[in-house]
């Protein structure tokens, strides 16, 4: 019953790919196949020598049929487009389907078969007694029983049984192809099991002989028989009538159908997507709950928790370890894991930057995390435990936790401390890749939680702060060995970490969580992504109220946030730092509509035609400058002039220059700089004209007019910084700016931090959204250039993981780190390579063998490894800059290199050299310099180069010892971006330029020391 | 001007050179002659320290170089030295070959260091060589070029080691040419050289070494046309010998037969005398081995090149035994044969060793 049923399930299925295939109009492939008349003129696979084969040359002969020795060739071949079609058995086939989403079966059988055991002929009495057993089997229902439990559809697991086998007696060798899950295949014991694993156990618990498996290719079964090497097959042997020449079959054990593997049609994916029950029961890898991950590839963090729970847990699923968490999740994006085990704020983080990751609710473990302290360090634990305890107690861990861990993407709320600046440095180690935990914001500080806590502990204990930023596994080896005092990194207090170190109360207890590819379909059906071509009806946009339930997108920490938050509460909001983002979004239908400023807008749909105005006048609020509350003189000053600009007509000028004339074109009078003592440093984000923008390398915009007209009025010296949106009021607060401005609209929230100038302008907002998704406009002819290209995610990357937040930034200090690391490590690896070498070429036997030995070990051993030991065991106890130990490291391990290769070159220069320089009257040395050094430098520097560009690649392990170079800055990126492919590709051009310039510059050396070069130029 | 005292070097305790004493007056010009192995490199490589002697002394001008506070760089300066394989400085032109030393050692300006190299190279006759490299010239030019180098650090004496041994033979001539213009200047030269005849006219002392000694020491012509000592005459004379013991009296003739026929191939003799050789050599032993207690023959052939003369000598270790004055012998069909193909037959005993030694008849 059950198999019918499944078969019309999957008959169902396979309906539907056929009604997509024509509704869909995808039939102008060529080579998609949907039922057998289709295969008549294509490459079909088949086992060498089975049944198959036989049959693809008879029913289709005029398709190619090919041979394959394995299943799997034959898979790897049809999935390679190498052929079109796969006959086997339905059971294989089943499993094949069940293991490859874009396969599929055809389920019109191509022939029905009896499958039976083989034995060789004239073996009456072992023919006999099968017949016999094989026939109880059928009637007491062991059969079906084994069907059920070895013929499945979904993905849950064998039921193995267990048997107990008979040892003694006389042997039966069964031969078997155990290449063909689920019929036969080799489980995870190594033992031959399936169905006819286990019926060949019964077997031979019936026979009460002992039984040995020999499994062979499939055509080699019956030579094998024949010739007595095993007694019978069982290996789902259809038993053919060409086979009975040569053999004796049993009575069928099951009757099996030759079916046809097909590649999915296109489309398939859309006709499950509709259908997410078909397709998540249909053997599609949709993992939904903690059950599903039993077979699963599942990635966690090298040495966390989370990687322990998933082996306890899933012992059957395999995995993998990484070093970041951004590694594991870009893994799961390219399909190469199906789940990643961590904590839930980090998953919670990472689903928010990822939609198409989901979390799987339930919580694996429930655990504490706590700072981690060197042990017998008691007096800091002591002191730690108590202002936990006080943290706790004040509220402060719960505002932490509101603050850091939030469910939406608003901006985090990072509060400023003033730091005590003496007294005993408290070195506190992170890593910093897990936000919301422990990551590096855009001023390249240490932040979120953990950030936020060690600042507390500096301000209570009263002493300064140093962050030490590295891998999460050289954590604790790091606190051992003295080079931070404690870690604050989101670490969990298991018993095995207790054994090497303390730790505090915990500060937060979190639970590891799952986070998986969203069920597809899942998007679609919880209607997150407004842009669905099954109900396009939907996304027409008529009235703002339309935006109830889809993305809006909206600046960041601007008013709109709260409006949206707070009108529609089921609308998703969509926080950008630039209108570009904005705009970006919307026409990559990311967001439905975007809200912002309606000046702003009436300039953004000049330039964007596909774009329109939605609503005009959504909200209203009055523009104001931010000024400090304790600048009470400055905010008088101003609110002064607006009013006598106001009431002498100047304002009206400017306001109309900005607001009623086309700001794009409008010309900003010139100022005079003043040259004051009294400076005024002004706070922009540069959002875009009429308030602030930055064009032809001056700031313009009516704020910018206003503030400079006070200047002037003033007499102060005008200083305007740039700086992000949300930063600009914290930027005021915190003194580093005296006043802010940029169409910044007066609200009560704001009030509370800071003063409000008399409003100067209205601020309206305006709703704009893709022209033809708004109802009034959508009748109009749009321009259809709407994909995103290539070249245009290329940008969107650039934007993304290089200019916002000033990413750029990272990536130069990166590249100057590895370019000093890489150049500093050459200079003292060459004169060290010269002492070694000039030791192995003395000939006392002590240095000699010194020098010796130097070579084979340094030589031997990972450069890795070298490094950590020079940090974490050699300058253990020492303060000292870990670049300058990366030096040192990277210096030693090349000095061993190049030593051999100086011995090398100058053993290579003729020995006559020497005695020639020796006899004209030239010491050792000066022969050495005069005459064997110029000769051996042109035979070393080919290898030398190559050497030194292998020292160059090699830099970028130095991430393990806090050191932020080019890969450690690309490694921060993507901690915050989540985008693989851009920081990857821009990092590893960077590391080419670095190696072709520094090449140039060896080339340049290299024709230098050429004698005939030199002397023909110099002539 | 080059004082040697009791000059001895081992090469791990096998003695090179022995309790050599010898000296060298400014203006000398000496060949050192003898066969390969016998030191002459090593000697004039000790000259100049190239090589550290085990023991001895050498003064040069009354320096004793051997001394630890001696600056030996600067008493090398007074030295040049021309190797058998050239060494000319690979990484550097013609011309700088020769003002490296000028202008580093000597402190020359570069200026000066250049003419002075052109007119060096002049002189060798090489001057439009300058800007070439040491791999562009032929054999002979290099050692042309390294003899001007020698002589840009203006020494007081030149030590030659076979300077044209890995030459071409039609180069050896244009070497040995400008060697001889400096000999006419008045150099004091010391030239390790097989050139029998340039050794003969050109310098005005010739040392015979063998077995790491000086085995003779004289004018050219005494050396060349009345050698005093065997050694010498054998050399000079161009003696090619081979030497085969016997320690059975069941030794293996034909293996013999075989080397001595090989021996004679080599030095082309006529293939009638290899043939008397072997029959002269197979009667004597028949005739010498039934009579000795103890087998221990050794026979020598040596075959001088200048006279092209073949002799034989046989030496029995044992009691005296005179072959020639045995009655026995006198009818004796092998001792006629021997008699009939050998001239100038004589017979010695002298410590314990009965030696014939015979000329084979042409």
């Amino acid at each position: 019953m059950k198999k019918r049923i499944t078969l019309n399930r999957l008959g169902f299925m396979a309906l539907w790919c056929i009604l997509l295939l024509i509704s869909g109009g995808c039939g102008e492939q060529k080579k998609e196949i949907t039922s057998l008349d289709d295969l008549k003129n294509v490459k079909i696979g088949a086992m060498t020598g089975s049944t198959g084969e036989a049959l693809s040359l008879k029913r289709f002969p005029a398709a190619t049929t090919k041979s394959f020795d394995d299943i799997m060739d034959a898979i790897a071949a049809i999935k390679s487009n190498q052929i079109d079609a796969v006959i086997t058995s339905y059971p294989t086939a089943l499993n094949i389907c069940k293991h490859n989403q874009n396969l599929c079966l055809i389920h019109e059988p191509v022939d029905y078969e009896d499958t039976a055991i083989a034995v060789k002929k004239n073996e009456k009495e072992l023919l006999a007694s099968l017949n016999q057993i094989i026939n109880e089997l059928a009637n007491d229902g062991t059969l079906d029983d084994l069907k059920k439990r070895w013929l499945k559809t979904d993905m849950s697991p064998y039921e193995e049984k267990e048997f107990d086998l008979p040892k003694e007696g006389n042997v039966l060798t069964v031969g078997t192809a155990a290449t063909r899950e689920p019929i036969c295949f080799i489980n995870g014991k190594n033992e031959v099991s399936g169905f006819d694993g286990e019926l060949a156990r019964i077997i031979s618990i019936k026979l009460g002989r002992p039984i040995v498996f020999k499994d062979m290719t499939f055509s080699a079964l019956i030579p094998a028989l024949m010739s007595g090497k095993v007694d019978a097959i069982i290996t789902g042997m259809t038993a053919t009538d060409e086979r009975r020449k040569s053999v004796d079959f049993t009575t069928p054990y099951y009757k099996n159908s030759q079916v046809m593997i097909v590649r999915k049609p296109k489309g398939a994916d859309k006709a499950s997507v509709n259908t997410p029950d078909e397709s998540a029961k249909s053997g599609t890898k949709a993992i939904t709950s903690l059950d599903d991950l039993k077979h699963a590839k599942i990635g966690a963090m090298t040495g966390s928790t989370g990687e322990r729970l998933s082996l306890a847990r899933f012992p059957t699923a395999s995995t993998k370890s990484f070093d970041v968490i951004m590694d594991a999740v870009a893994a799961m994006n390219a399909n190469q894991l199906d789940a990643v085990i961590i904590s839930d704020p980090t998953a919670l983080n990472i689903c928010k930057h990822n939609q198409n990751l989901c979390l799987i609710p339930e919580s694996l473990d429930k655990e504490n995390i706590a700072i981690a302290v060197r042990k017998n360090e008691k007096d800091l634990l002591a002191s730690l435990n108590n202002l936990i305890k006080d943290l706790k107690n004040d509220g402060t861990l719960d505002d932490l936790k509101k603050r850091w861990f939030k469910t939406d993407t608003s901006p985090y709320e990072e509060k400023e401390f003033v730091l005590p600046k003496e007294g005993s440095v408290l070195t506190i180690g992170t890593s910093a890749t897990s936000e919301p935990f422990c990551f590096i914001n855009g001023k390249n500080e240490v932040s979120g939680l953990d950030g936020e806590l060690a600042r507390i502990i500096s301000m209570k204990l009263g002493r300064p702060i140093v962050f030490k930023d590295m891998t999460f596994s050289a954590l604790i080896p790091a606190l051992l060995s003295g080079k931070v005092d404690i870690i604050i990194s989101g670490m969990t207090a298991t018993e095995e970490r207790s054994k090497s170190v303390d730790f505090t109360a915990s500060y937060y207890q979190e639970s590891q969580v799952v986070i998986v590819k969203k069920p597809s379909g899942a998007e679609m059906a919880s209607g997150n992504v407004p842009v669905d071509e099954a109900k396009p009806d939907t996304d027409m946009l008529r009235t703002m109220d339309d935006l109830a339930e889809k993305d809006v997108g909206v600046y960041e920490g601007t008013v709109h946030d709260s409006f949206v938050a707070k009108k529609y509460p089921k609308a998703g909001i969509k926080r950008y730092n630039s209108s570009a983002d904005m705009v970006m979004a919307l026409k990559t239908k990311k967001i439905s509509a975007a809200l912002l400023d309606a000046l702003a807008a009436s300039v953004l749909i000049k330039t964007n035609s596909e774009l329109g105005i939605l609503d005009n006048d959504v909200l209203t609020l009055p523009l104001g400058m931010g000024f400090n509350k304790k600048d009470k003189d400055l905010l008088n000053r101003f609110n002064n002039y607006l009013k006598t600009a106001k009431s002498d007509g100047s304002f009206d000028v400017i306001y109309n220059r900005w607001y009623k004339g086309d700001p794009e074109k409008a010309q900003m009078p010139k100022f005079k700089r003043v040259s004051a003592e009294k400076k005024l440093v002004v706070g922009v984000a540069v959002e875009d004209l009429p308030y602030v923008a930055y064009m032809n390398g001056e700031y313009v915009g009516i704020d910018i007019e206003i503030v400079q007209n006070l200047a002037q009025n003033e007499g102060f010296d005008l200083e305007i910084v740039t700086m992000e949106f949300p930063a600009l009021v914290t930027a005021l607060i915190s003194g580093k700016v005296d006043m802010i401005t940029d169409g910044i609209a007066i609200t009560e929230e704001r009030q509370k931090q800071i003063d409000f100038s008399d409003s100067y302008a209205d601020f309206n907002t305006a709703a704009i959204a893709l022209k033809k998704n708004i109802a009034a406009i959508s009748q109009e002819p749009v321009d259809e250039s709407l994909k995103i290209s290539f070249f245009q995610s290329v940008i969107d990357g650039f934007n993304n993981n290089l200019i916002k937040e000033k990413r750029y930034l990272l990536i130069v200090n990166g590249l100057t780190t590895t370019v000093i690391i890489s150049i500093f490590a050459t200079i003292l690896g060459t004169f060290l390579g010269a002492l070694v070498c000039f030791m192995r070429m003395s000939r006392n036997k002590l240095v000699n063998s010194i020098a010796a030995i130097y070579i084979s070990v340094l030589r031997g051993t990972p450069v890795l490894v070298l490094l950590m030991i020079t940090f974490y065991v050699v300058f253990a106890s020492v303060n000292i800059d870990p670049v300058f130990v990366a030096v040192i490291a990277f210096g030693l391990n090349f000095a061993a290199y190049v030593s051999e290769m100086f011995r090398a070159g100058i053993e290579g220069v003729d020995s006559g050299q020497t005695e020639a320089g020796i006899a004209i009257g030239f010491s050792k040395i000066k022969t050495f310099i005069y005459i064997v050094m110029p000769q051996a430098t042109r035979r070393i520097l080919p290898i030398y180069k190559g050497e030194f560009i292998s020292l160059i690649k090699m830099t970028s392990i130095v991430g393990y010892i806090a050191v932020q170079d080019l890969t450690k800055a690309s490694d921060i990126i993507r901690s915050r971006t989540f985008d693989a492919f851009f920081p990857l590709i821009m990092v590893a051009v960077l590391y080419y330029l670095i190696s072709w310039v520094l090449m140039l510059a060896l080339g340049y050396v290299e024709r230098m020391t050429d004698p005939k070069l030199r002397t023909r130029k110099g002539r | 001007m080059i004082r040697v005292e009791k000059l001895t070097k081992k090469f791990n305790d096998i003695s090179i050179l022995r309790d050599i004493t010898t000296e060298i007056k400014k203006g000398e010009v000496i060949s050192i002659i003898g066969p390969s192995g016998t030191g002459k490199s090593t000697f004039l490589r000790c000259l100049n320290l190239l090589e550290t002697p085990t023991s001895g002394t050498i003064f040069i001008d009354e320096v004793d170089i051997l001394k630890k506070k001696t600056d030996v760089p600067k008493m090398r300066q007074k030295m040049g030295m021309v190797f058998q394989s050239f060494n000319l400085f690979a990484h550097l032109t013609v011309l700088e070959n020769l003002t490296i030393g000028p202008v580093k050692l000597l402190g020359k300006s570069k200026d000066a260091a250049e003419k002075k190299a052109v007119e060096l190279l002049k002189l060798v006759g090489l001057a439009e060589k300058a800007d070439s490299f040491a791999d562009e010239l032929s054999g002979g030019q290099k050692q042309r070029v390294a003899i001007a180098r020698c002589l840009s650090m203006e020494p007081e004496i030149i030590l030659f080691d076979e300077p044209t041994s890995a030459l071409d033979p039609t180069m050896v001539s244009e070497v040995l040419a400008v060697i001889r213009r400096l000999a006419k200047e008045g150099m004091t030269m010391a030239i390790v050289t097989h050139e029998m005849e340039f050794a003969r006219n050109v310098s005005n002392r010739v040392l015979y070494m063998d077995e790491g000694i000086i085995y003779e020491d004289g004018a050219p012509q005494i050396i060349f046309d009345h050698p005093q000592k065997e050694k010498t005459k054998a050399f000079i004379n161009r003696v090619r010998s081979f030497v085969y013991p016997i320690d059975s009296p069941n030794y293996d003739l034909y293996a013999m037969n075989a080397e001595i026929e090989a021996f004679c191939e080599k030095h082309i003799l006529p293939k009638k005398m290899r043939n008397n050789t072997l029959l002269v050599l197979e009667e004597l032993l028949a005739l010498y081995i039934p009579k000795l207690k103890q087998v221990a023959i050794t026979v020598t052939l040596a075959y001088s090149e200048k006279k092209e003369t073949l002799e034989l000598m046989i030496e029995a270790s044992g009691d005296k035994m005179n072959l020639l004055d045995d009655p026995a012998m006198a009818d004796d069909m092998g001792m006629t044969i021997v008699r009939n193909l050998t001239e100038n037959l004589e017979y010695q005993w002298k410590d314990g060793k009965n030696t014939l030694t015979m000329a084979l008849r042409k």
